[in-house]
């Protein structure tokens, strides 16, 4: 089991009244299986993912990631758990601007004080066919190309479990297809689980596992 | 119409929604800064001229030997001043029991024209009724008398019907020290003094309005004759003017440095709101909007921005200048005058100078944002290379210090100042960064992470450096030139100077009188003759005839160097170089004298011919005799001089001076207590605004280095908080920032230092008119503060930022 969820809520002030924006998630998913969070714009899907990976913590409920206690642990812990668990694919890809593919790439290995990190991130961005281009910087790369950076990042972590928030959202549909297939066909290699939070129901159906929220509840 | 309107609506809900705020209160903190320091120092400014007018007595006085005639009286009527005229001379005072030489005042019914004299028993009376004298507490003691007494002056009798206390123009007349005695003009007749050839001053005192004051003295200036003086409230000459001048510098220093602080804190502010507009512009010309209304639309809002900021700026600022007048209030002894509208205009001056110079340029960058931006959300591809922003804020900050200074040379000076130091700090950072070295961020280790960072923000850290430098080299200026004033000051009334001196003295009287002064345990300083001497120049330049400087000097002839003097050019006198004259290089400017000029000293009925050996710079605020001109001994030994010497008696010991005077009856004392008291006093209420004036520069300072420090981490926090979602510790994150901006802070400050000194160095020598000194305080807080400030500030700012979600900053930005 790499993820399971157990009575999850997300309440946040709204003026002086609370507004609850998640209620009683459950599921679990076990480890190299995809699981797809699909669901109208504002039922919940983003505040969940954050959840999920650790970025923000819940009102009530638990959260198990590799076996660790997120609802238990203080941002310092939450990181080291990031850190070793956790990759990251966004909408809006979210590159460093004055870093260079390569450089973008190295930066998991970095953190973990990898020695080989330039081999390894050299090695992701061949995998995502961008090896003419390690040392462009983001402005330099089309909005594809640098979808195929934050891949390749995100595989660069080692992790064991990769969040994709609306991945393909800010593509245009041929080239949205191609960065999905590339997700899938590189987690299929390293066999981490993946959640992707998406509109897209073509891309939610490549998953193993769909979970539809509404107004912050499962349907 | 519609963009006016738009304007409106945008600038209103921008005000609403917060989003203006930071640029808002940038521009309220300027113009509060700028206002408050502007009318407090026009208020405190105003009070202090009064309070030297009332230490003068007036706005201008004008003493002669001669009273004035009746003709150039009515040329001074029609200049519509108010005037008082005073008689002074020097008589002998006999009670029942005792006589002594005192000083006379002849007030007339305009006197005082400016403060109050204060009398014991207190009286409302501002002059002496008929037959009524007044003494001060000295000549009452000296002639044994008591209040109701009868006295004589001359030929005539008075009753002493008070004891005066404290009279405002005690700085002003010849007399001012000796036991002094005041009485009406009407008694002058009766006392049969003044007959022809006595020796008498007329000092004639004017207030009004300055228009008429300037022509007031360009008047004086023409009728003027030898032996007559004029004298201007700010005349450099002594203390107090010297004081209130170098004071007016330093207020105007204050408000120069605080006005350009808040113009780069604008110019940053301006920034950050031209970078959030880009997608408004960027979607406003998708939509068709023209270059020309879009012009229009910003110029309104900031026009919006302007008013509203200047109203909330005037109103901090005229509650803050009231709230330092309130706690300065009690200092000073009249109301304090209400400031001019000056320092309105200066504000709104200054705000549009900051605008044109800080904000057009932002503006206009941003006017030009493609409309493709908001498909690209490439904000990169907008900043193209733009040179306008240096040109415009280099050529408003050196508008903005000829606002403030007035002076080419000074502005010039802190301009290519600051240029210099900003060159320099950049040339160090490409230097020390210009190659990379590494390739990654850095995210390992703390260290590295901090050195790449500083690596690869070479531009954005050295306009972060120039603004710490300038917040820092700022305050270190103000606070420098705040200590020298003060040390200054200080160093003119040191505690032990001289308080009395005592002239006339007879070649006879001096050994027991140096017996008397050591037996009652008071040191006496060198007894110096004294003489008045004119000088004939031989052989002028440009003249056949001998020349005779048309003036008489006090001089006197002594081998020792006096204290508080400096040989400017040529040699003091010593065994090889003799028989010469050492002349204040005042003199020897005003009447073109050179070393080795030769000259003939007329002292009385003799001539002795000589020659300039030297010239001497003489300071003359210290409280201790000084001399035109010094002759060498040998040639003057049989020239007729009385002698001048003093010394210094403690409060708990001031009846020696009763006993002295009873012992050597031709002998006079001076006491300067007062006059040292005055100063002292002055001189303390003035560096209580000087504190204030450098609080506000400070605080100008900080503000500009927060909003510094902001704007770079507002660039930052994407950043972190994509290294967080990557698993990057705060730890790691707060560490290497740390590292990386004591780094800058300190470099920020040795710059600041170099900045400083070079400031200080241009305003002690062509400001404040003082030595020049190397300052090694500088050297040691302008890095301190750096490594402190800078460094402490942004352990706080990331600190802040670490609290926040990185979903927080990554979903919802």
């Amino acid at each position: 089991m790499i993820l399971k969820t157990t009575n999850l809520k997300k309440e946040v002030l709204s003026g002086n009244s609370p507004l609850v924006i998640l209620d009683d998630i459950n599921f679990e998913l076990e480890e190299g299986k995809s699981l797809a969070i699909v669901g109208p714009s504002g039922s919940g899907k983003s505040t969940l993912l954050g959840l999920l990976a650790g970025l923000d913590t819940a009102t009530s409920g638990e959260i198990y990631l590799n076996g660790n206690a997120l609802h238990d642990m203080d941002e310092e812990k939450r990181a080291r758990v990031r850190k070793d668990n956790v990759a990251f694919v966004f909408q809006s890809f979210e590159l460093l601007p004055g870093l260079t593919a390569l450089e973008n790439v190295m930066l998991p290995s970095e953190l973990k004080h990898s020695l080989d990190a330039k081999k390894t991130a050299t090695e992701y961005l061949k995998r995502v066919g961008l090896n003419d281009r390690l040392d462009h910087y983001p402005r330099q790369l089309s909005g594809g190309e640098q979808q195929r950076v934050a891949i390749a990042r995100a595989f660069a972590c080692e992790a064991k479990l990769l969040f994709a928030d609306e991945p393909t959202g800010n593509l245009d549909p041929k080239t949205g297809e191609k960065v999905s297939d590339l997700l899938f066909e590189v987690n299929a290699e390293t066999s981490n689980a993946l959640i992707v939070v998406t509109h897209d129901l073509e891309l939610a159906s490549k998953c193993d596992e769909q979970i539809d929220l509404n107004e912050g509840k499962t349907v | 119409m519609m963009a006016l309107l738009l304007s409106f609506k945008l600038f209103w809900r921008e005000l609403k929604s917060g989003q203006l705020n930071m640029m808002l209160l940038a521009l309220i903190l300027a113009i509060t800064s700028v206002s408050g320091i502007s009318l407090f120092t026009d208020r405190l400014e105003k009070a202090l001229q009064l309070q030297t007018a009332e230490f003068l007595g007036g706005d201008i006085k004008f003493e002669s030997n001669e009273e004035l005639s009746r003709e150039d009286i009515v040329r001074i009527e029609e200049l519509d001043l108010n005037l008082t005229k005073m008689v002074l001379f020097a008589s002998v005072v006999a009670s029942e029991t005792e006589m002594q030489f005192s000083s006379i005042k002849v007030v007339d019914n305009s006197y005082p024209l400016v403060g109050e004299i204060t009398l014991e028993p207190s009286s409302k009376n501002q002059q002496p009724d008929k037959g009524n004298v007044w003494l001060d507490r000295r000549l009452l003691d000296l002639l044994k008398s008591d209040l109701g007494d009868t006295i004589a002056i001359g030929d005539a009798d008075f009753t002493i019907s008070n004891v005066v206390l404290s009279e405002p123009d005690r700085g002003s007349n010849n007399y001012a020290f000796a036991p002094k005695a005041i009485i009406g003009i009407s008694d002058l007749s009766q006392t049969n003094i003044i007959q022809p050839g006595s020796r008498v001053r007329y000092s004639y005192l004017f207030t009004g309005i300055e228009e008429n004051l300037k022509s007031l003295n360009e008047l004086f200036e023409k009728i003027k004759e030898p032996g007559d003086r004029i004298t201007l409230v700010n005349d450099n000459e002594g203390s107090l003017g010297r004081a209130v001048e170098r004071s007016g510098n330093f207020f105007l220093l204050g408000s120069l440095l605080a006005v350009l602080m808040s113009a780069l804190t604008i110019g940053i502010s301006s920034q950050k709101f031209s970078r959030r507009h880009i997608s408004y512009v960027a979607i406003l010309r998708s939509l068709g909007m023209s270059s020309v209304n879009l012009k229009l639309l910003y110029s309104y809002i900031f026009l919006w921005l302007s008013m509203f900021s200047l109203f909330l700026g005037l109103s901090a600022g005229w509650i803050i200048q009231n709230a330092f007048t309130n706690i300065l209030k009690s200092y000073f002894p009249t109301e304090l005058p209400a400031p001019g509208l000056e320092p309105l205009y200066v504000s709104c001056i200054t705000v549009l100078l900051c605008l044109i110079g800080f904000v057009y340029p932002h503006i206009t960058k941003l006017i030009q944002t493609s409309p493709l931006s908001i498909l690209r959300r490439d904000q990169d591809s907008s900043l193209k290379k733009y040179y306008l922003y240096p040109v415009t804020a280099l050529s408003s900050m050196f508008a903005l210090l000829m606002v403030y200074t007035g002076q080419l040379i000074l502005s010039s000076v802190l301009f290519l100042g600051i240029i210099s130091a900003s060159v320099l700090g950049i040339a160090i950072i490409m230097l020390m960064f210009g190659k990379r070295t590494q390739e990654g961020l850095g995210a390992s280790s703390s260290f590295k992470l901090a050195w790449s960072e500083l690596n690869r923000r070479k531009v954005s850290n050295s306009v972060q450096v120039l603004a710490f430098m300038t917040a820092i080299g700022m305050s270190l200026i103000a606070y420098t030139a705040r200590t020298d004033l003060m040390l200054t000051w200080e160093s003119s009334v040191p505690n032990d100077s001289p308080n009395n001196f005592a002239i006339n003295i007879a070649k006879d009287e001096l050994k027991p009188i140096e017996e008397f002064m050591t037996g009652s345990g008071i040191e006496v300083k060198d007894f110096y003759p004294i003489t008045s001497a004119k000088v004939k120049r031989l052989s002028p330049p440009d003249s056949e005839e001998d020349l005779l400087i048309d003036r008489s000097f006090n001089m006197t002839w002594t081998l020792n160097l006096p204290d508080n003097n400096l040989i400017k050019e040529g040699v003091w006198f010593d065994e090889s170089n003799k028989k010469g004259l050492s002349i204040s290089d005042e003199i020897a400017e005003r009447y073109n004298l050179k070393v080795g000029d030769n000259v003939t000293v007329v002292v009385q009925n003799d001539e002795v011919d000589t020659f300039i050996q030297s010239t001497r710079t003489i300071d003359w605020e210290s409280f201790s005799p000084n001399f035109f001109v010094i002759g060498h001994p040998e040639l003057f030994t049989n020239s007729p001089a009385t002698y001048i010497t003093s010394f210094y008696i403690p409060e708990e010991k001031t009846k020696i001076i009763s006993e002295f005077i009873a012992q050597f009856r031709t002998v006079s004392v001076l006491s300067i207590d007062e006059i040292i008291k005055q100063v002292t006093e002055i001189i303390d209420q003035v560096s209580k605004a000087l504190e204030v004036i450098l609080g506000l520069t400070i605080l100008s300072a900080s503000f500009l280095a927060i909003s510094t420090l902001q704007d770079g981490f507002n660039l930052r926090l994407h950043q972190a908080a994509i290294l967080r979602t990557l698993g990057a510790s705060n730890k790691l994150l707060q560490r290497s920032i740390l590292l990386e901006f004591s780094f800058l802070g300190l470099l920020s400050g040795f710059l600041a230092a170099l900045l400083a000194q070079g400031g200080i160095y241009f305003i002690e020598t062509k400001v404040f008119e003082v030595a020049a000194q190397f300052h090694f305080d500088l050297w040691l807080l302008g890095p301190a503060a750096g490594l402190i400030f800078v460094g402490v500030s942004s352990f706080i700012l990331i600190s802040s930022i670490t609290k926040k979600s990185p979903k927080e900053i990554l979903f919802e930005s």
